[in-house]
């Protein structure tokens, strides 16, 4: 396929993944449909799209993951304007944390059960899958005046992937990178982290005390580039230092709600392009075990989730929806998840990182298909719901002022 | 973009933020894996729009233009002076060329109003006339008489080398609208000074193109006995230009019907036009500069979003010009620079005496005003990429001294791409019209210029009283 015409494909998907999510007909799915479109035109099904026109967009895919991840951190942990609550920071920082090491725990001796894997890759498998299956997906209100239930599962959203990402950044201790010179194994994972921090503090200190659009572009835009690229040259995982820029900057700016609200409505027109591009990278030659590890380690996440989502309806207060549709809202899985896959799968592209972006796909395509809609109704989804005051940064460009089910996306 | 209004207390940290990039760089390209690796492009792209916006806000303070400082950026992370950009990572950021010429093209359009327009109609067809003729003509002469100085040149018949020093003399009137359109976002001028040279500019483009076609015609049996004038080329060319008219008109209804029923997600459709539709027209064998030209012209004349859609391109124009102008400083061959400074230097000045004479000829014809008269030659010395553009015309037609002759036109257009813009933003800072758009729109930063506005509102605020410059 003409990489001009892929190109000119993937940014007609990013419009229409922007029209769609400003559409009052919400549309919370990850965005499972385009990851099968990706797969079927991928090099491995149909083949309309070549292995060598697919690598030629990678640098446009690293950028993108990068992109993402700082926005991410940019919003991690706030809702609206504000910061979401202790407590539920704490509780969905805890709950992954939990998640993470029952995932882990299982795919190690599944792993191992089945034969799938052995020796070390069992170690860093299991990390991967903690990694890319402890989260789920993430709610954004332009505002925190929401109902008791409908708030709660957006604060336990939007704080769940600093677990994911954090193990993620651990990955290169079990494997150092091959570099120029030498550092102990544990000091990797925190050499990605200064890396965010440095430049999230240069970032943070240029926005200053005023805040001028045209050069918060280039200058954020430029410093997460370079973490993605300085992350690459030293053979790490792009995903953390990224996510730790963003958090930076918002722990350091002043300006941080309007540079979150701002680079909050890039999001969505990213994922689906980057989703599509996803879906073509998955490898379906894989050993039938190895699918049957992907497998079972989904059923798993899906019960983990399940079983986390009842736990949390004690704290989310009347739950309209009944505590099962709340259970089930945690299915669906975030972007954050296909990015860990992705960028675990770009880190490894040996049978580790197939696996774990494998889980990734199938985690998203199966949570779209059993919790979206469970996600929707605690979401409020409907008409007839009272609209939370739209965020005044939020309406300065050209989108009609937001309706809730605009923008939980 | 303009840094106005910053105190020192920003200024320190600005340097110091550079200081730390460029440590943080250096540590990386020493410790690292070579840059040719997969994330050679992110950091080369990353680094270029850091480092481009920081030097453009620290020359801020001696009153170099932002521009200034991309190139700055792009020169100093490049392949000749750092390392830390290297020569596949500068091709391969030179695909973003095709968007912002682009985002240049139609914003050059939509700055072209038809009241502008009429306002300096008298200036704009008599400077079009006497730089045509009179900065042609100094221009091919200088450059034949420069023959002993160019070995390439000196080894033609005389006929032939005076078909070069044809070639030569309407590159010498080539302007840059980008480099043109990049001061004025940053300074956000209105006035005079501003109106004639965005409408001088823009218009060039479609003149230089039409005199290359005829110098091709007529300078090609000159350096080849064997050729013959051939009209076909004038027919093709003619094919070009309406093609391209008729379908930048069509483009421009459709972006007009789009702004009006849709008008969502612009950067999108802009960045879809900027790779995708600019494809398309050069596959159709049209001019991509001159089809989003008279896009954005219908746009703003024939539809009262024009305003909204510039707004649009200057938002995403904050990065895309960045690494426009920072690709062009990695790009620029340094050693070759120094290897023909002398010869370089020399034509740069007599070209910038040929584009003065040929403004003062056509300023008191027209009986412009005494800024106008002052000034107006100022914006007229950049040069960039149209001008690189025609000369690999050049080189593609003629083998046997293209490449000497290429050589020659990116040393000049190097230094012309430095030195132009510190000229137009000093004009526009001594006339005072820096900063009128935004003292008109009572606002800083994210607002149209008050050149956008209608002729009524705009008599309101006349440049006189705009804020002094920051310079």
């Amino acid at each position: 396929m003409n990489p001009v015409l892929l190109l000119v494909a993937l940014l007609v998907a990013a419009y229409l993944g922007g029209l769609v999510s400003s559409k009052r007909t919400l549309n919370l799915s990850s965005g499972g449909e385009f990851l099968v479109i990706g797969a079927l035109v991928g090099p491995t099904m149909l083949g309309f799209v070549d292995r060598e026109t697919l690598d030629s967009f990678r640098p446009l895919l690293l950028m993108a993951l990068g992109w993402m991840a700082a926005v991410h951190g940019l919003s991690h942990g706030a809702l609206g304007a504000g910061a979401v609550r202790a407590r539920s920071y704490f509780a969905s920082v805890f709950a992954t944390s939990v998640a993470a090491a029952v995932m882990g725990t299982c795919a190690f001796f599944i792993s191992g059960f089945l034969g799938a894997f052995s020796g070390d890759e069992r170690f860093l498998i299991a990390l991967a899958a903690a990694s890319v299956l402890s989260g789920t997906r993430e709610l954004h209100f332009p505002s925190s005046d929401l109902p008791s239930a409908t708030r709660y599962r957006a604060e336990i959203g939007n704080s769940h992937n600093l677990v994911g990402l954090g193990l993620l950044a651990a990955i290169p201790s079990l494997v150092p990178p091959e570099a120029a010179f030498r550092l102990p194994s544990w000091s990797w994972p925190l050499l990605g982290v200064a890396t965010g921090i440095v430049l999230g503090v240069t970032v943070a200190s240029l926005i200053g005390a005023s805040l001028h659009r045209a050069e918060l572009w280039p200058i954020l835009l430029g410093a997460v580039l370079m973490t993605v690229g300085l992350s690459l040259r030293f053979d790490l995982p792009l995903l953390p230092p990224a996510f730790v820029l963003g958090s930076t900057v918002v722990a350091l700016s002043p300006e941080a709600a309007k540079v979150r609200a701002l680079t909050q409505k890039t999001e969505r027109p990213l994922v689906l392009p980057v989703t599509i591009l996803a879906g073509a990278f998955i490898a379906w030659q894989m050993p039938s075990v190895t699918w049957l590890f992907v497998g079972c380690m989904v059923v798993l996440r899906g019960l983990v989730q399940y079983a986390l989502g009842r736990v949390f309806t004690a704290g989310a207060g009347s739950v309209s929806a009944g505590a099962h549709v709340f259970a089930l809202s945690f299915l669906p899985v975030g972007a954050s998840s296909l990015a860990i896959g992705l960028t675990i799968l770009f880190w490894d592209e040996g049978m580790v990182g197939r696996s774990a972006f494998a889980m990734a796909a199938v985690a998203l395509i199966l949570g779209d298909l059993l919790g979206t809609r469970a996600l929707g109704r605690v979401a409020l989804v409907s008409e007839s719901d009272p609209a939370p005051a739209p965020e005044p940064d939020a309406q300065e460009d050209e989108e009609p002022a937001a309706r809730p089910e605009e923008e939980a996306v | 973009m303009s840094g106005g209004g910053r105190g020192w207390r920003h200024r320190v940290v600005q340097g110091l933020s550079l200081i730390i990039v460029l440590a943080v760089l250096l540590v990386a390209s020493q410790v690292g894996q070579s840059s040719s690796a997969p994330g050679g492009l992110t950091l080369a792209l990353g680094l270029l729009l850091l480092l481009g916006v920081l030097l453009s806000e620290v020359l801020d303070v001696v009153g170099l233009p932002h521009l200034t400082g991309y190139l700055a950026a792009g020169v100093l992370a490049g392949p000749h002076v750092l390392h830390m950009v290297d020569h596949q990572a500068v091709d391969q950021l030179s695909r973003v060329n095709g968007l912002a010429l682009t985002l240049i093209a139609l914003a050059g359009g939509l700055e072209l109003r038809l009241t502008t327009l009429r306002e300096v109609r008298k200036s704009l067809l008599r400077a079009t006339i006497v730089q045509s003729t009179v900065g042609l003509a100094v221009s091919t002469f200088v450059f034949y008489a420069m023959k002993p100085y160019l070995p390439f040149l000196n080894e033609l018949e005389p006929q032939a080398a005076f078909g070069v020093a044809l070639f030569w003399g309407v590159l010498a009137i080539s302007r840059s609208p980008s480099a043109t359109l990049g001061i004025l976002s940053q300074t956000r001028a209105d006035g005079p000074l501003t109106r004639f040279s965005l409408a001088f500019v823009m218009s060039s483009d479609i003149v230089v193109i039409l005199l290359m076609a005829a110098a091709m015609v007529i300078g090609r049996p000159l350096i080849d006995p064997s050729a013959t004038i051939s009209l076909e080329a004038f027919r093709g060319l003619s094919h070009e230009i309406y093609g391209s008219i008729c379908v930048g008109t069509t483009l421009g209804l459709v972006l007009a019907l789009y702004l009006q029923f849709v008008g969502s997600y612009l950067m999108i459709v802009l960045v879809l036009l900027g790779f995708g539709f600019s494809e398309a027209v050069q596959y159709l064998h049209l001019e991509p500069l001159l089809t989003f030209l008279t896009a954005g012209f219908v746009v703003q004349n024939l539809s009262p979003h024009g305003d909204r859609l510039l707004h649009a391109i200057e938002e995403s124009g904050a990065i895309v010009f960045v690494v426009f102008f920072a690709t062009a400083g990695a790009h620029l061959d340094l050693p070759l620079l120094f290897s023909m400074w002398q010869v370089a230097l020399s034509l740069v000045a007599f070209r910038a005496l040929a584009t003065i004479l040929s403004h003062l000829i056509s300023s008191r014809w027209s009986k412009d005003t005494p800024t106008l008269r002052r000034w107006g030659w100022s914006s007229l010395l950049s040069q960039a990429g149209l001008t690189l553009g025609l000369s690999i015309i050049v080189e593609r037609a003629f083998p046997s001294f293209g490449p000497q002759f290429r050589s020659l036109v990116v040393a000049t257009v190097g230094i012309n791409e430095v030195l132009g813009p510190i000229f137009f933003k000093t004009a526009l800072d001594r006339t005072g019209e820096t900063g009128a758009g935004v003292a008109a729109a009572g606002s800083e930063g994210n607002l149209p210029r008050a050149s956008l506005r209608p002729p009524s509102e705009m008599s309101e605020a006349p440049a006189t009283e705009s804020p002094a410059p920051e310079a």
